[in-house]
Parts: C-alpha cells; sequence; structure tokens
C-alpha cells in the first residue's frame, strides 16, 4: 500500500507544476459583437488612459521635463518641438538628432535600438563610452534598414549613432539617426554636442 | 477446521476492504469534521485574501493540501496582518469528491434495500445530486456582467475575471474579424517574462511583456515613475497590487508588434483593461486595433434596455428597489421582459440578473445604464431539483415513522 500512496503522492505533486513555453500559438477569434461597433482609430495614449478632462491638461504642459543647454553644431538645426523628445533637431537633408529620457534599463534600450537595425545585441559593458552629461554615456552605432516604429515604414541605408547614460534614475540618451553617409559626417559635431549638453543650468 | 474457517472469514480481499473504508460511516464523520473545519478556516481566510483567491486555493483540484491563512486583527498598528497556519489541510475539492463517493457507496450501493429505507436512499441520492451540481458549477460556470444604456442593444457580457488581448482587422472600414489571446498564457507570466503569441491568421506576431495583473496607466509628466518603470509614449504602468475584490482587477502590459521573422516592426505599446480605446497598429499599410480587456461572450441574442428605474428610500439616495425593461431580440423575435432583485431572465440555458446601475452619482441623470449579471450554468436548477427530492425523502421517511409510532401507540392502547 506504501508504495501505491507514495506514488499517488508523487503524480499529484507533478499535476501540481505548471509549465510556461516561451511561445504560444494563436488561433481562436470570437465573434463580432455590438462592441465591435464603429471603434475608435488611431487614438492617442492620453485619449486611450485618461478621461476628457485629463487629457485637456495633458498640451498644456511642457514636454521638456528640465532646462536643456547646448551648444548647436554647425549645419544642425531645431525641429520644433515633438513629443517625448526633450531636444529635437536635424541635419542635412534626413538625418534627425534628438535627446529623450526613457525607463528601463541601459541594456533594455540598447536592445531595443540594436533591434531597430535588426542588429545582433551587445553588452553594454563592451561598448565604448564618451563624455556626456558630466558622466560617461555608452555609444552604440548600427547600420542598415531602420525600422523605428510607431507605424512609421522601414528605411534603407541608414545609420544610427547615439548615447546614453543613466541620470537621476531614468535613461538619457542622444540619438543620431538618418543616411549613413550623412550620419558618418556628423560624427564630430555628434561629440561636440554630447560634450556641450547640460541640463538644470 | 472450524478456526480456519473463521480466519478466512474474518481476511477479507484488499478490494473489500477499500470498499469498507470508502463506503464506511467512520469515513463519513471524518470527512464532514474536516469539511468543518475547511468551512471554518475559508471563512478566515476570505477576510484577508477576498472570496476568489480564497475559492480558487481551497476547491483547487491540482493540489492535495494547502496552508491556511487567516487574519490577525490585534498587531500594533491595528492592521489586519496574514498569519499562516502550517497545518496542512486537504483541499475542498478532493474532500467532497471523496464525500460524494462515500456517501454513493455507503448510502446507495452498500444500503441495505428494503421498503422502509426507500426515503433514506432517495435523501442520499439528492445530496450526491447536490454534489454534482457542485461540481459541474465549479468547472462549467461561467459569469459576467451585461451593462446597456436605456435605447441601446448589446449582445455581448464581459467576464468578471479573464483578461484577453484581442486583435482586430478591419474590411471596408469595420472590424471584420478578432483575434483573441486567451487569458491563461497572459495571467501566468510574470512581471519579468516576455511571451511570444505566434498569431496563426495574422501577418504579424505579437510579443507580450511587463504583465501586471492589475496595474493603472500613470501619466509620466503627472507622476513619473517610482521605481524606474519604462516610459513608453509618456505613460508607465503602476503596479497596484492584488486586491481582495479580485473582479476589480484590470490588467497592463507593454506589446510589441513582431514581423514573422521576429524582428519588432514598431515601438513597444501600453495596453490596459483601464482603458477608454484600443491601440492602433499599422502593419503592410493596413491598421488593427489590439486591446487588452475582460474576456467576452456574445450571446445568441441581444438585448434592448427600454426604461431602468430605480425607487429610492424616502429621505436618502439609499435604492430601495430597482429593474429594468428590456426588450429580448433574437433575429426577427422580439420579446419584453421585466427584470428585477430576484426576478431573473431565464432564456437559453443564460440566466440574466439585475446586479447594478448607473449612474449612481447623479439623483437625475439623462440616461441610465443598467448592468445585468450574465450565468451561464448547466447545472443551474440541479441543487433546486435536489433540494425538493431531498425534502421529499425526508416528509417520507418522518412521515413513516410517525405512522408507525401512532399506529403501535393505538395497538398499545387497545391491548
Amino acid at each position: 500500500m506504501k508504495p501505491a500512496a507514495l506514488l499517488l503522492l508523487a503524480a499529484l505533486s507533478l499535476s501540481s507544476c505548471r509549465k510556461s513555453g516561451d511561445e504560444v500559438a494563436v488561433e481562436e477569434t470570437r465573434p463580432l459583437s455590438t462592441m465591435d461597433e464603429s471603434p475608435k482609430l488611431n487614438a492617442t495614449s492620453s485619449e486611450r488612459f485618461l478621461p476628457p478632462d485629463l487629457q485637456q491638461q495633458m498640451p498644456e504642459m511642457p514636454e521638456a521635463e528640465g532646462n536643456w543647454s547646448y551648444d548647436l553644431p554647425a549645419g544642425w538645426r531645431d525641429a520644433g518641438p515633438r513629443m517625448m523628445r526633450e531636444i529635437n533637431l536635424a541635419f542635412g537633408e534626413g538625418g534627425e538628432a534628438y535627446v529623450s529620457l526613457s525607463g528601463g534599463t541601459l541594456q533594455d534600450n540598447v536592445d531595443r535600438w540594436y533591434g531597430q537595425f535588426g542588429a545582433e545585441p551587445q553588452a553594454v559593458e563592451t561598448l565604448p563610452r564618451i563624455e556626456m552629461l558630466g558622466g560617461e554615456a555608452i555609444v552604440i552605432e548600427a547600420q542598415g534598414t531602420y525600422s523605428p516604429g510607431m507605424g512609421r515604414p522601414a528605411k534603407e541605408g541608414q545609420a544610427l549613432l547615439g548615447a546614453m547614460i543613466v541620470k537621476d534614475g531614468r535613461i538619457a540618451t542622444l540619438k543620431l539617426t538618418g543616411p549613413a553617409d550623412e550620419v558618418a559626417s556628423q560624427r564630430e559635431a555628434f561629440l561636440q554636442f554630447a560634450a556641450s549638453l547640460k541640463q538644470g543650468e | 477446521m472450524e478456526s480456519s474457517v473463521t480466519k478466512t472469514a474474518r481476511r477479507k480481499s484488499p478490494a473489500l476492504a477499500v470498499f469498507d473504508f470508502l463506503a464506511s460511516l467512520k469515513l463519513a464523520t471524518v470527512l464532514l469534521l474536516l469539511l468543518f473545519v475547511l468551512t471554518w478556516l475559508a471563512t478566515l481566510e476570505q477576510t484577508v485574501n477576498g472570496l476568489r483567491p480564497m475559492m480558487l486555493k481551497y476547491f483547487n483540484w491540482k493540489e492535495l493540501f494547502f496552508f491556511p491563512e487567516i487574519g490577525r486583527p490585534f498587531n500594533n498598528t491595528g492592521e489586519e496582518q496574514k498569519v499562516t497556519v502550517f497545518f496542512p489541510m486537504i483541499s475542498g475539492f478532493w474532500l467532497c469528491a471523496l464525500f460524494t463517493l462515500n456517501l454513493t457507496l455507503g448510502g446507495l450501493v452498500r444500503i441495505r434495500k428494503t421498503a422502509r429505507v426507500v426515503p433514506v436512499i432517495v435523501s442520499h441520492f439528492s445530496i450526491v445530486f447536490l454534489m454534482v451540481a457542485a461540481g459541474v458549477t465549479h468547472f462549467m460556470e461561467e459569469r459576467g456582467a451585461l451593462m446597456v444604456y436605456e435605447g441601446e442593444t448589446s449582445n455581448v457580457a464581459q467576464d468578471y475575471h479573464e483578461q484577453v488581448i484581442e486583435v482586430s482587422e478591419f474590411a471596408n472600414g469595420a472590424v471584420s474579424k478578432v483575434h483573441l489571446i486567451e487569458g491563461k498564457p497572459l495571467t501566468s507570466l510574470k512581471p519579468d517574462e516576455t511571451r511570444i503569441f505566434k498569431m496563426a491568421n495574422l501577418p504579424f506576431d505579437l510579443k507580450v511583456s511587463n504583465f501586471i495583473e492589475n496595474a493603472q496607466p500613470m501619466p509620466a509628466m503627472m507622476q513619473p515613475p517610482t521605481q524606474g518603470q519604462e516610459v513608453v509614449d509618456r505613460f508607465w504602468l503602476r503596479d497596484s497590487g492584488p486586491m481582495k475584490e479580485t473582479e476589480l482587477h484590470q490588467a497592463g502590459c507593454f506589446v510589441e508588434v513582431l514581423s514573422k521573422e521576429g524582428q519588432p516592426v514598431g515601438e513597444k505599446i501600453i495596453l490596459a483593461s483601464r482603458s477608454n480605446y484600443p491601440a492602433t497598429v499599422s502593419y503592410e499599410g493596413r491598421p488593427y486595433l489590439i486591446n487588452l480587456r475582460k474576456k467576452l461572450w456574445v450571446l445568441p441574442f441581444a438585448v434592448q434596455l427600454d426604461e431602468f428605474r430605480v425607487e429610492r428610500d424616502p429621505g436618502t439616495n439609499r435604492p430601495a428597489t430597482f429593474e429594468s425593461d428590456v426588450t429580448r431580440l433574437d433575429g426577427g423575435t422580439r420579446e419584453e421582459v421585466h427584470i428585477k432583485m430576484n426576478e431573473p431572465m431565464r432564456r437559453e440555458g443564460y440566466t440574466f440578473f439585475q446586479t447594478n446601475w448607473g449612474p449612481q452619482d447623479e439623483e437625475n441623470p439623462d440616461r441610465y445604464y443598467s448592468v445585468l449579471e450574465v450565468v451561464k450554468n448547466p447545472a443551474d436548477h440541479w441543487p433546486l431539483a435536489s433540494l425538493i427530492v431531498v425534502m421529499a425523502g425526508l416528509c417520507w421517511q418522518f412521515g413513516a415513522s410517525l405512522f408507525r409510532f401512532m399506529s403501535k401507540s393505538k395497538k398499545e392502547a387497545t391491548s
């Protein structure tokens, strides 16, 4: 009887384990309902997550969270305010340079940037460093087809030259993207801009 | 010779011994005592963990036993503190299953079948039937809510608990197909895990990460992240923690659209059940809606709310009674039905109970909405049938005993 009881216990313990794979195949659909009528397309995050009275307040808030100062390199120009960008600049015919703040870890953001170029991710420790915002920022470079996301189409022959540093618990990033030859020609300007960049002064 | 016969008679076969044990009154007594303890602990645990988490833990068929948790009401801060009772309590599911087996074997199979015990057998049968009804309800019952405004029609109920991701396709400016990621592979994700959902009938796949069972999307400009949470398009997800009323949980997660080769083709998107609208993504020039919400069940007919009425207690805002006049629309058939508290509408296997209404913060709103709880349970009427049968069996038993007693007394008096 004892072995049988042990077997029963083992079987019940095993059945309590949960297995979860990293991939799940999805084939299920559901019938259409009255809740599928007149859906709202292209709702912004504010429209999706905030009640109407707070949505009205959102555009009034400053896009930038701090006072930024920098030396504008020759050939760069202000590209006007843009959501999620602290500083938004442009260069050449199709290049853009911007500073933004994001969450997560350095490695998360590095992986995301390389992923946008379909490049293999690299460990933060192996990346070169430059001076930026009073510390050592890591430098990320990639070339190829750039998929910026947010519904924007992918572009071929692009390059990325960027820097990231942890500042006050968030990730400050400087990102140059554009045609590969234009980005390559801006390396000195990129280093000069990064060295001049300051916040809260 | 005589002693060997006695020994053989005493030594039962193992199968018979197991049968006798399972059918015994002793086992029934122990099981009833354990069920009493289980009920007592469940009542205590419900106060600290909530009703549904307690039910899932106490009646989990996948586990043989568990350690109860109860609240310690008097601590230094005055808050209720959770205390684990290190007593391995047998799962209520298995206690009930064993009790049902015990009652079947002892009260139906082994019982001596004479005319006198027929009412006892009937009563035992109805209790077994009641336990089976409870099992069917445990595994098959679905509950959700249908919310509809006056003058509007709805054919859909929303589950109270299961959170799913829906991806809607468009054709000619309208939703043409809705693909569904079920709740289990989502809720089994821990916040630091990711899972890729290979969408068989869509040109892209989805990568889900940072799944939080009860989350609130927060605008980073108004309330910056408190623990370095990732900000996506000016919002981040705050983990609101588990609540006792788990039906109030609203999940949140990050989603990335992947090409079939596994390459990300867009920025991360926040999905949250607490959303006014779904997220829109564009893939190969076509728009898709992605939504995280409580699971919808589409009903075989629609319900139109014609009028909602609420009567309040005099001099207060407290509702005394509330009721809905609805029209059930089933193809070309129209049926007017009145639904009020304790007077549900039962149609096609679904029961609609009047459960809530709104807006409750306005005394005379322009338009009311009514919330009907929709229940689908194959064993809906089984407990009622079981109770009628057990009542009949007991009346029969007590009536027969009374009749026998009175006949005996009369006989003794005449002799």
